[in-house]
């Protein structure tokens, strides 16, 4: 009610203010003669001042004055023509009561209609503040992380903190956050096998499917800790794919089917792989396979890109390196970045894509050597050429 | 509430704003005094009511409510307050909300301080500056609405993009605002003047100051996002050429030649239909650099897909503004009558030839920008017009106009004497070619081209300075009559000479720091020691910190200079919160003689970091000189001159206050 009062006053305040000069009985005006008569004089006393500080010689300066008059008499005569048409006052009333009624009915009406369809008058204020205070008892999951983050703010060393949002991090498909809180909870409240499988789980999907060495590393981590997780081998193996060790991970594969029990629920996504490695090795085209991330964390169900039909998993997977490369795009300054990105297109067979990937990081990093160096390194390792050693291919 | 009330009193904007589009220039074509006299309130009441919808976004973002879409998506609980502030203006919707703010400033700015122009021409100038807004506050409403609402609200909001969060570029943005849509004002002057059918040298001098105004704030706004480019960005450069600083430097460039061809019809009358032409052109060129960066087009074409509302939006507005003034234009072209004659060695000749030259830099950038953008869309090939291009055609259109700076001021209208004016000139000419043989003498190595440029700084300097000395007879009269010469100068002469002095220490600082600079990208341990441009520098490692939002690793170098100790630069990396994105903040050490410039690069497997090391000398003259420039062009528009011209009010009203 108090804000559909606001809006009556906002608007009568303003039809008043418009309405004004149209229920004046006669209006002051400036008539163009004036105004130009008025800078016509003051270019003569300018002229004067120049003169007297002896900027201009008599002779120029009488030119000037002559050019000045010319003006003031051409203005002077031009206005004696167009006198007769000074408005009569009888038109301006009837024309004034007009506008005076289509303000004052059609400002507030199609103000107040358009409102209508554009605005939300049901929805209250929401300050930050007051919401933190007035949400402390009965909180939702997004509240209760925003607080435990700003909790970890200021509190960067609350290992218990980080273990208890990083498995939030992940069901909440925020990835990066995710394995950044699972690698802080490693860190300070010591290492464990589901934190390091949350660690690898999360990078993983961060990356776009891709297996970087902190993932490798994590999953080298778990077998030494608990030899029985077989399932984490497939990321070793997916990793020598990626590197385009084919016959390595074609014999990784192997051997963790060998290894697992009849009934793991992976047990098909590995098979799946290990035929598109097969096929890979024999030079047969296998479209746009995506590299999977088999192995099922105990504790981070979603998502769960091994459960995923192959179309799904496509599609996830693209967007997460769609995503990346959008990254990428707005900030070129990530080297790690730009080789994950071509090793992905690589992986996904998308080679004109991780050639451009590679020529992009080169760009960005045109001058500083020892990122030229890294990438010339991983463009060698994905079998992409140096365009600068070939002769220049016209894209 | 408040955010309700925002939305609504936008809404009425756009009511007034359509309302003050039609009545005043009915009036204007009927004689009707009353109605004519209603754009006064109207631009008023656009004003307040614009004023309201932004104060509600700001007091949105101040107090982080998150139930504005606009909000959650641009800011966070965390930010600091002045960056909560500047956030209002730091994403699209807001900063249109601001661009129509700063157009309805200068629409009520006319209203209040244009008693002196004619009520005809006063109504038309209000109705065309209304037509703009009523184009731009629909395109808020309909493309890009702040007042959007989320229900239920997100707890916390994605936060600003963290390289915007700076103080900079707080500021940046309204001053280019006011540029931009300053620019309008002569849009709105010169559309006017041909719906009347009269341009003469009266309709120039009215014009002059919205030109002026538009023009130094555009000039400072483009200084500062240099400025800014230049430490944030952390690449050690002050101007790449890029098309989202070319879009402010194309309307400057046509803005400073505006400047120039209004003062020669103001003062005699000629170049009228160039100086119309240009006034479209310019706003134009405004619009377009607001459609660059707004539509996206810039970082990709495909962008434009993105949100082929709000591309297709602008660029019709543009579209209808420039193609509407040029119709308006030719209609009337032929009835323009021309003013007077002018010999070529004459004011009028050197300003013609400022315009030539200044109208051709335009192109050049223009196509610089736009040719890949075109090509890109045609044919699909990316390629990138950069600083080569750039120093091939635009530098040396700059060489002459430079040259004959100096020359302008000192000539005489109508026809001048050329050797009396270099005579007046050879104390400038001599110490350029002083300085000429200096640098050859002190930088032997150097590229030979720089002495040359630092001789050109020198004379556009010094030149600046000989027409004040010239005017005020210094050497010539006793020192006292001098004096008060100086003090009786006009204004606008004063403003001259300092805009002036100011493009040449701009060029000093632009050669110098092109020239000489040094640079070092290297790999340092903690304990490491390295050398640049005399300066000693000891790494001594670097060190985690915690600002308000954002953690930070911190750089600590150690400068001497021959053993002495000079200052201790600390280069940062940081991460903020949110988003979580890494922005490297340099340490800079400035000093007369140039800038000394750390950036603090990757750590290393092996724990050493990537530091990049630069020495920019002179390269703060850059900055101030456009500070000189914005100064410069303060103190011109303080003149009186520009003032006056208030003539009595018709008709039974109280006189209007003589002005001199």
């Amino acid at each position: 009610m108090l804000l559909w009062l606001c809006f009556a006053l906002l608007t009568a305040a303003v039809v008043t203010l418009l309405l004004r000069p149209l229920r004046e009985a006669t209006v002051a005006a400036v008539e163009p003669e004036s105004a130009d008569l008025a800078v016509y004089r003051d270019q003569l006393r300018e002229l004067d001042a120049e003169r007297d500080r002896g900027l201009l010689n008599p002779a120029e300066a009488e030119n000037a004055r002559a050019e000045i008059a010319r003006r003031l008499l051409k203005r002077a005569s031009g206005t004696a023509s167009e006198g007769g048409r000074a408005s009569d006052d009888a038109a301006s009333l009837v024309r004034a009561r007009r506008i005076y009624v289509a303000i004052a009915a059609l400002l507030p009406v199609i103000g107040i209609g358009l409102y209508i369809v554009e605005g939300s008058p049901h929805l209250p204020d929401l300050p930050f503040q007051e919401r933190k205070e007035a949400d402390a008892g009965q909180s939702n999951v997004g509240e209760l992380i925003a607080r435990v983050e700003e909790r970890l703010r200021e509190h960067p060393e609350d290992g218990k903190g980080w273990d208890v949002i990083a498995p939030v991090y992940l069901r909440l498909q925020r990835f990066g956050d995710a394995a950044h809180a699972f690698a802080e909870a490693n860190r300070l409240e010591g290492e464990s096998v589901r934190r390091l499988l949350g660690f690898a789980e999360a990078t993983l999907l961060a990356e776009g499917g891709v297996v970087t060495e902190p993932v490798r590393k994590a999953a080298l981590r778990v077998l030494e800790l608990e030899p029985k997780r077989i399932e984490v081998r497939a990321w070793i193996a997916l990793a020598k794919e990626q590197d385009g060790d084919l016959p390595g991970a074609a014999a990784e594969y192997r051997d963790i089917l060998a290894k697992a029990p009849a009934d793991a629920s992976w047990r098909t996504t590995v098979v799946e792989r290990l035929a598109v490695v097969e096929r890979k090795i024999k030079g047969e085209p296998v479209g746009n396979a995506p590299s999977a991330a088999p192995a099922e964390t105990p504790d981070a169900a979603t998502p769960d890109v091994a459960g995923m039909s192959a179309a799904e998993r496509e599609a996830f997977i693209t967007g997460m390196v769609d995503r990346l490369a959008a990254r990428l795009k707005d900030n070129g300054k990530d080297l790690d970045g730009w080789i994950r990105l071509a090793r992905a297109y690589k992986v996904m067979g998308r080679e004109n894509d991780a050639e451009g990937a590679v020529a992009s990081a080169r760009q960005n990093f045109a001058g500083d050597r020892p990122a030229l160096d890294e990438i010339d390194k991983a463009a060698a390792g994905l079998g992409i050429a140096d365009p600068t050693k070939e002769p220049a291919n016209p894209r | 509430m408040i955010i309700e009330i925002g939305h609504f009193a936008l809404i009425l904007a756009l009511l007034v704003a359509a309302a003050q589009m039609i009545v005043p220039a009915w009036g204007a074509q009927k004689r009707d005094r009353r109605l004519m006299a209603f754009g006064e309130p109207a631009a008023l009441s656009q004003l307040a009511l614009i004023l309201i919808s932004f104060l509600a976004l700001m007091h949105a973002y101040v107090t982080s409510d998150f139930s504005v879409a606009n909000v959650a998506a641009n800011s966070h609980s965390s930010k600091p307050l002045i960056y909560r502030i500047s956030g209002v203006w730091g994403n699209h919707e807001g900063s249109m909300l601001l661009w129509v703010l700063i157009l309805a400033v200068f629409g009520a700015a006319v209203a209040v301080f244009g008693n002196n122009l004619p009520a005809t021409l006063k109504a038309n100038v209000l109705a065309v500056q209304s037509s703009v807004a009523v184009a731009f506050l629909l395109f808020i409403l309909i493309t890009s609405n702040p007042f959007e609402r989320l229900d239920p609200a997100p707890f916390d909001g994605n936060g600003l993009n963290p390289i915007l969060q700076d103080p900079a570029l707080a500021f940046h943005p309204p001053f280019l605002y006011m540029g931009y849509v300053g620019f309008s004002m002569a849009f709105s002057f010169a559309v006017a003047a041909l719906i009347e059918g009269r341009t003469d040298a009266a309709w120039a001098r009215w014009v002059r100051p919205w030109t002026l105004l538009a023009w130094m704030c555009l000039t400072i706004g483009i200084a500062m996002g240099s400025w800014w480019a230049y430490y944030e960005l952390g690449w050690g450069g002050w101007w790449f050429w890029d098309p989202v600083e070319n879009a402010s430097f194309m309307p400057w460039l046509a803005g400073t030649a505006l400047l120039h061809s209004a003062l020669v019809m103001e003062k005699r009358e000629a170049l009228k239909v160039w100086t119309i032409l240009l006034a479209i052109l310019t706003f134009s060129l405004s619009l377009m650099g607001t459609f660059l960066v707004r539509s996206g087009v810039l970082s990709s074409v495909h962008a434009f897909a993105v949100d082929p509302g709000r591309g297709v939006f602008v660029l019709s507005i543009m579209m209808l503004f420039t193609g509407g003034g040029l119709a308006l234009f030719s209609y009337r072209a032929r009835e323009l009558q021309q003013g007077g004659v002018f010999s070529p060695i004459s004011r009028e000749g050197a300003l013609v030839l400022n315009n030539v030259l200044l109208t051709i830099a335009c192109v050049t950038v223009l196509v610089g920008t736009l040719y890949p953008l075109a090509l890109e869309s045609l044919t699909g090939a990316k390629i990138s017009v950069g600083a080569p291009y750039f120093n091939m055609t635009f530098v040396p259109l700059m060489l002459p106009l430079l040259l004959a700076l100096p020359l302008g001021p000192l000539l005489a209208w109508k026809r001048a004497d050329l050797a009396a004016v270099m005579e007046r000139l050879v104390a400038a000419a001599v110490l350029a070619a002083l300085v000429l043989v200096a640098v050859f003498a002190y930088a032997e190595r150097g590229p030979w081209l720089a002495p040359f440029g630092f001789a050109i700084g020198v004379w556009v300097m010094v030149g600046a300075l000989s027409e004040i000395a010239f005017r005020i007879k210094l050497g010539q009269a006793p020192a006292a009559e001098s004096w008060r010469r100086l003090i009786n100068l006009p204004r606008a002469s004063i403003g001259t000479t300092l805009a002036h002095f100011g493009v040449g220490l701009m060029v000093m600082g632009i050669v110098g720091t092109t020239a000489y600079k040094s640079e070092a990208i290297l790999l340092m341990k903690p304990g490491d020691k390295t050398e640049i441009a005399g300066f000693e520098l000891a790494f001594k490692g670097a060190a985690p910190s915690k600002g308000p939002n954002y953690t930070e690793s911190i750089g600590v170098f150690d400068v001497t200079r021959g053993g002495a100790p000079v200052t201790r630069l600390e280069p940062s990396k940081r991460i903020y919160d949110a988003p979580p994105q890494p922005t490297s903040e340099a340490g800079i050490y400035a000093a007369w003689s140039g800038d000394l410039y750390a950036v603090l690069g990757d750590q290393q497997p092996d724990g050493g970091f990537a530091v990049r090391l630069y020495f920019h000398p002179l390269v703060r003259c850059i900055w101030f000189g456009a500070l000189i420039m914005f100064f410069g062009g303060a103190i011109s528009l303080s003149d009186r001159r520009l003032r006056v011209g208030a003539p009595s009010r018709a008709s039974r009203a109280p006189a209007g206050v003589p002005a001199e």
